[in-house]
């Protein structure tokens, strides 16, 4: 009996039907779209903030003070300590090696370059990494093992990769052993241009550079000479060193954890430790790059981690408030909708009281239909709302939303919950009102 | 006559449909509020997130246009930059009123000793530094003032490495000319501060006998209306023998990031627009479905088309304009409430969301009510009276 009822009212009410599905479709689509977006948009913009330089500075673990003003560094060379540029690899292999995204090594030192000093910095241009390959297993003291895999065998990275802000007039360096970029300040007091060729001196050694390029950045760099590291190396004479690399690393805001962890990650309980070390935090990520790479000091860029932090948690909170105040009024649009379908259908409920239908009967037949409007609806927006999502994506980060597991069937859920919320107070409320003043309509 | 009689039609429908009245306002102006807040929020927001990322730091420097002179193991106490007279700050202070500065500070180098250390001083305004810097995490206080000549900040590594805390005492010595600091505070940023002793412009001006130079001002300014190029330039046509050098790190990213986000909530805006529209319209063309029979019965009694149409016309007109109003109005709000949650401060009020709201809620409202007019009202009255 139910569910014929059911089909014949469907069927005679086609339009009608098709326009509360249609509501509850449209309210569906705009909240799951919203909340696609908003649970994704912190790692796209994270991706976005990278571009404003390296988070991460590795350094070795020297007990000589340092001198560095404008980015010119005094330090003697009997002082100087240096890293192995044969463990940067090492790099992509700790836990969240994956969210490392970038690094470039730095060698620095002062040269004598037409009459005046300049600082010589060589590093990698652009420069493919092979990285050491099978799983990684990081055993913890509750006793869990996880494995991490990697699908990179190879890794892309050098400066052109964590700062992609340089302009460079001329080209990048190609020619690793012969080309130079020079800062354009430095060039300027040269009167250097590019293809031109300077002589570099450091101590007794001297090399010939053809000027490839002159860099712009705005910062200190506009006073350096930026070669191979290769050939920073042997005009140095410190063949596989490095005394600085700059890291780009996609890390989570702090939280409550990551606040206890800071200070002593091994004071933290085994368990609070294990999701600390597992969790994408900037501490957690230098302590782990601290435990892969001997003799090294990981420090956080704090304006950088900072500023990043402050900025993601304001993004996702304005967009988790848009997305509430768009569900809300999407699910009392849907409300609405409902309540006036039932309460257009008073006498349908007055005549099936006449002929002797129970309250419970009514009600049953009324909150079915409301439900199927809710599941039609809410399940055809919550695809459409997908897709949109997947189009803003693409349009504003060029990359799709990937969609969370909840989004689905929260949607889904709420679409039924508001459609048959909706309908339940006017069903009640007709079924209790007395069939002959229903009828005559008043 | 007419004009009387419809109005009382239109009252008559007021006063006697209250509820539904009420229901179908309140249903136009959940979906203008929601166009009001996005489109206020897509508006203003770009603002906002501009300042908010002014926490990376200074965005220009200015130099003094010869540029600095390389100096590389240059002996302690040496000139290492050139220099710019302080006589600037009192123009840049006059400027900044007509530039979207959020801050800037003054910066004069010297090297210095700690004992048998060699070490980087800094001299700046204290107030000023942390306004451009708002990042830097500080272990203990701040230099109190501008005029303070005994405090001093020290950088959290050499703060290490000399094995110094807070309280301690700090004699600096430059050129034979020593001083007592004692240590405020441990500054540590991640970047070459953590190495540096930062004290005020005036003890770093008298300790290294540079009375009234500087070698950098760090500016941090909003690129919200104009572009950051344009900032750079008018701050080199008002300060003369100055070099003002944009950031490019923070500068491209900024306006690319900031591009971005603008676009995400232009789009999430159209969405809501689209979204609101279709419900507004299914909310109208449901509430006047239910009114056949009236209208049936309208034509039975002998109105033309014309005046059903007019009548039904000036309901949803009504409806559509309280709900604009009211849906407007809350959408304001809302944005309000979430910029202040989220960015704290307000977004400016603009009048597109206004105007956008009301639209949506007349124009909407009054299609979706005709729509099933015009068909009721074709149809035979006997029919629809039958309920068919």
């Amino acid at each position: 009996m139910l569910p014929r009822l059911l089909w014949k009212s469907v069927r005679g009410r086609k339009s009608r039907i098709a326009l509360a599905s249609a509501a509850v479709a449209v309210a569906a689509a705009l909240a799951s779209a919203l909340l696609s977006v908003a649970l994704d948009i912190s790692e796209k913009v994270a991706k976005e903030l990278r571009a404003f330089g390296a988070n991460i500075v590795v350094v070795p673990k020297q007990d000589a003070l340092e001198v560095e003003i404008g980015g010119l560094r005094y330090a003697t060379a009997a002082q100087a300590t240096y890293l192995a540029e044969s463990d940067l690899p090492k790099l992509k292999t700790i836990f969240w090696g994956y969210n490392i995204v970038g690094f470039a090594p730095f060698l620095s030192a002062p040269v004598e370059v037409g009459g005046t000093q300049a600082l010589l910095v060589g590093t990698w241009l652009d420069r493919e990494v092979l990285l050491p390959q099978g799983p990684r297993k990081f055993t913890f003291s509750t006793g869990n093992v996880r494995e991490v895999k990697s699908e990179e065998t190879r890794f892309r990275t050098g400066l052109k990769a964590i700062a992609p802000w340089w302009k460079v007039e001329g080209r990048w360096v190609e020619d690793a052993p012969a080309e130079a970029m020079i800062g354009s300040a430095l060039a300027s007091r040269l009167g250097a241009v590019p293809g031109d060729r300077v002589s570099l001196r450091a101590d007794r050694t001297t090399r010939a550079f053809r000027i490839a390029g002159i860099v712009r950045t705005g910062g200190p760099e506009e006073d350096q000479i930026f070669v191979d590291l290769a050939a920073a190396q042997a005009l140095l004479r410190l063949p596989g060193k490095v005394d600085r690399v700059q890291v780009s690393a996609l890390v989570k805001p702090d939280d409550a954890l990551a606040i206890r962890g800071k200070r002593n990650p091994q004071g933290l309980p085994p368990e609070e430790y294990e999701r600390w070390y597992c969790s994408p935090y900037i501490d957690a990520v230098l302590y782990q790059i601290e435990e892969a790479i001997p003799g090294a000091k990981a420090k956080a860029v704090r304006q950088v981690a900072e500023a990043e932090g402050a900025f993601l948690g304001r993004l996702t909170l304005t967009m988790l408030l848009v997305t509430a105040v768009a569900m809300a009024a999407a699910g009392l649009g849907v409300m609405a909708t409902m309540t006036t379908t039932v309460l257009e259908r008073r006498e349908e409920i007055g005549l099936m009281k006449a002929i002797g239908a129970g309250p419970g009967q009514i009600a049953r037949q009324f909150l079915l239909e409301a439900g199927l409007c809710g599941l039609v609806g809410g399940a055809a927006g919550a695809g459409a709302g997908l897709a949109l999502a997947r189009l803003i994506g693409t349009r504003v980060f060029q990359a799709p939303i990937v969609p969370s597991p909840v989004t689905v069937p929260l949607v889904l859920g709420l679409a039924l919950l508001v459609a048959l919320l909706g309908a339940v107070l006017p069903t009640r409320r007709a079924a209790r009102l007395d069939p002959v003043v229903t009828l005559r309509g008043g | 006559m007419r004009v009387r009689f419809f109005l009382r039609l239109v009252q008559r429908s007021l006063t006697h449909r209250v509820g539904k009245w009420l229901t179908a306002i309140l249903a136009v102006a959940m979906g203008v509020s929601l166009v009001s807040t996005s489109l206020t929020l897509a508006l203003g927001m770009r603002a906002k997130m501009s300042q908010a990322l002014r926490a990376y730091g200074a965005n220009i420097l200015l130099v003094p246009a010869a540029g600095p002179a390389a100096a590389g193991g240059a002996p302690a106490g040496a000139q290492l930059f050139a220099s710019m007279s302080e006589d600037l700050l009192v123009r840049l202070g006059d400027m900044s009123r007509d530039l979207p500065l959020v801050g800037y500070a003054p910066l004069l180098y010297a090297m210095a000793e700690i004992g048998s250390h060699r070490v980087a001083l800094v001299g700046t305004w204290p107030d000023a530094i942390r306004q451009v810097n708002p990042s830097w995490r500080v272990e203990g206080g701040w230099i109190t003032d501008r005029a303070e000549l005994a405090e001093a900040i020290l950088g959290s590594s050499l703060a290490q490495k000399l094995a110094l805390t807070v309280g301690a005492p700090l004699p600096l010595t430059i050129q034979g000319r020593t001083r007592t600091f004692h240590v405020v505070g441990i500054l540590s940023t991640g970047g070459s501060e953590d190495e540096q002793v930062l004290v005020t412009l005036r003890a770093a001006q008298e300790l290294a006998g540079r009375a009234g130079q500087l070698n950098l001002i760090q500016v941090s300014a909003l690129a919200a209306d104009r572009g950051m190029e344009a900032v750079a330039r008018a701050l080199e046509a008002g300060l003369p023998g100055v070099a003002a050098r944009n950031q490019l790190r923070l500068v491209e990213a900024e306006e690319r990031l900031l591009a971005r986000l603008s676009l995400l909530l232009g789009l999430i805006a159209g969405l809501v627009l689209v979204a609101s529209t279709l419900t507004v319209a299914a909310d109208m063309a449901t509430s006047v479905l239910e009114r056949t029979r009236e209208i049936g019965l309208m034509k039975a009694l002998g109105a033309s088309r014309a005046r059903v149409g007019c009548l039904f016309l000036a309901e949803a007109g009504l409806i559509g304009l309280a709900g604009g109003l009211l849906g407007g109005a809350a959408g304001l709000l809302l944005a309000q409430i979430i910029a202040r949650t989220a960015f704290g401060g307000i977004v400016p009020f603009s009048t597109l969301p206004t105007v956008a709201s009301i639209g949506v809620g007349v124009c909407v409202a009054s299609l979706a009510g005709l729509i099933p007019v015009r068909r009721a009202a074709s149809a035979q009255p006997s029919l629809v009276l039958r309920g068919e």
